[in-house]
């Protein structure tokens, strides 16, 4: 190979890879300047094969919450069950990723007082929501795949959901609170 | 100047011979692919297919995004899909001719795959992606000039991807009050997701301080992080210290798909008389 089409190759090559690493930073950092166009620029380059978020290393909030779920079994209310010990998926599962995702929406209207009005608690806008319907729907899949793995038939007829928050405050008391929401018809198994 | 360039250009061109720590690197990188599918495999309904739970996808009515609602709609796809998925990552594991094939396909199919269910995934398949998609034109052994410049950038690219993604990532915690005021370790260890009854009680019995150390060693290593590994001495610390970081989020905060994918790259800086670090 001739020593100008080296020079040629590693111009090139390095020229492209200096572009896309200032593409790819642009992308990652788009929602931290607001030049419109740059960002039209960014944003056709990085998605969807150079997709990249870094804000991955997020800070913890103050609480933890936890989603747990009864059921209208055979005329009868079960007790509330925390939903990755009631399906038995261990700490490392994806399923217990996809709950945090499934919940974090959820609980983000509640940790922003959507649900507050008039001093008066008001849940049941929260239930009028997506995020609470993929709660709802996200209990009701795993319910599911439980009895079709179990050949259970019991009947069931309602549901309800509640999101549980352990409250950990830099200097203050460690704290519960207990969002529960309305009982839903539901037909799982009929 | 001018000799040290030349010197520099004729080095990308001699022929390649990768060293063991390369070569595992590329291998991981497929391998941690393949390994994730089947670790997975139990909630691939949940996350895939009619039943998903994940459908609240609101992309635009384009071609690639009905590509990935044909795949996140249909289970019947989503299989053969998954399946050569795994094939191709098997074969992208190993280093032969025409692997590079194997290694496009991978890429690809590993892309549909995350698109269709992106909010069942973590950063640790993008950061992936990204590293699958630099070692398609690797190959272990080359003689030809153009397949050793291929190699030896493919290796660059995938170093550089690191040394930056703690850079930025260092970036995003200097702008955060929570990772200054070193609260975002402290909600850490005191959370119930992502911690256990041994640091929290450690954590609540313990000065405040120790949590704003252990933030700014984070924050100081991420930043730093492009020079320690580069500079022989302090290489060694800068693994052993990242790989501490990354077993303590796989152990504690149980999120072992994202520790294995940023432990991964560290296989690149175990040898320094590999090509890359002696470039």
């Amino acid at each position: 190979m001739k020593k100008s089409t080296k020079y040629i190759l590693v111009g090139t090559a390095f020229f492209l890879l200096g572009l896309h690493f200032s593409l790819s930073a642009l992308y990652a950092f788009r929602r931290h300047y607001d030049i419109p166009w740059v960002e039209s620029v960014a944003n056709r380059y990085g998605f969807p094969f150079f997709h990249q978020g870094y804000s991955l290393f997020v800070p913890m909030s103050e609480f933890d919450d936890f989603l747990e779920v009864r059921y209208r079994e055979g005329g009868q209310w079960t007790s509330f069950q925390e939903v990755g010990k009631l399906y038995e998926y261990g700490v490392d599962s994806k399923l217990r990723q996809f709950e945090e995702f499934t919940t974090a929406n959820l609980n983000n209207q509640i940790v922003n007082n959507l649900y507050w009005k008039d001093g008066v608690r008001q849940l049941e806008r929260i239930e009028q929501s997506t995020d609470y319907g993929r709660a709802v729907y996200f209990c009701q899949r795993l319910e599911r795949a439980k009895r079709k793995l179990t050949h259970s038939h019991t009947y069931i007829d309602s549901m309800q959901v509640r999101l549980v928050f352990h409250f950990h405050p830099l200097h203050g008391e460690q704290k519960e609170d207990v969002f529960e929401f309305s009982k839903v018809l539901v037909e799982i198994d009929k | 100047m001018k000799a040290r360039i030349d010197k520099y250009v004729e080095g990308l061109f001699v022929p390649y011979s990768s060293s063991w720590n390369e070569r595992t690197f590329v291998s991981l990188v497929y391998a941690w692919f393949l390994f994730f599918a089947f670790w997975n495999w139990h909630s691939v309904w949940l996350i895939w297919g009619e039943d998903s739970v994940c459908i609240r996808y609101g992309a635009n009515d384009t071609r690639l995004n009905n590509l990935v609602y044909a795949l996140m709609y249909n289970l019947k796809w989503f299989k053969p899909v998954f399946i050569v998925h795994l094939v191709v990552s098997f074969f992208s594991i190993f280093h032969f001719r025409g692997v590079f094939f194997f290694r496009a396909a991978a890429w690809l199919s590993a892309l549909w795959i995350y698109y269709a269910g992106i909010h069942a995934m973590n950063s640790g398949i993008v950061y992936m992606m990204l590293l699958m998609f630099y070692c398609i034109p690797y190959t272990s052994k080359s003689i030809k000039p153009f397949w050793a410049f291929l190699s030896r950038l493919s290796l660059l690219s995938a170093g550089l991807q690191v040394g930056l993604i703690y850079f930025y990532t260092s970036m995003y915690k200097l702008t955060s009050w929570q990772w200054l005021s070193g609260e975002a370790i402290y909600q850490t260890f005191l959370s119930d997701w992502f911690s256990n009854e041994t640091f929290k009680n450690f954590t609540l019995g313990a000065p405040y301080f120790i949590s704003v150390i252990f933030a700014y060693i984070i924050m100081l290593f991420q930043l730093s992080f492009p020079i320690i590994i580069n500079w022989k001495k302090t290489r060694k610390y800068a693994v052993i210290l990242g790989i501490s970081i990354h077993l303590y989020i796989g152990i504690f905060m149980h999120m072992w798909d994202f520790a294995l994918a940023m432990m991964i790259p560290y296989v690149l800086f175990l040898n320094s008389n590999s090509d890359l670090l002696e470039s």
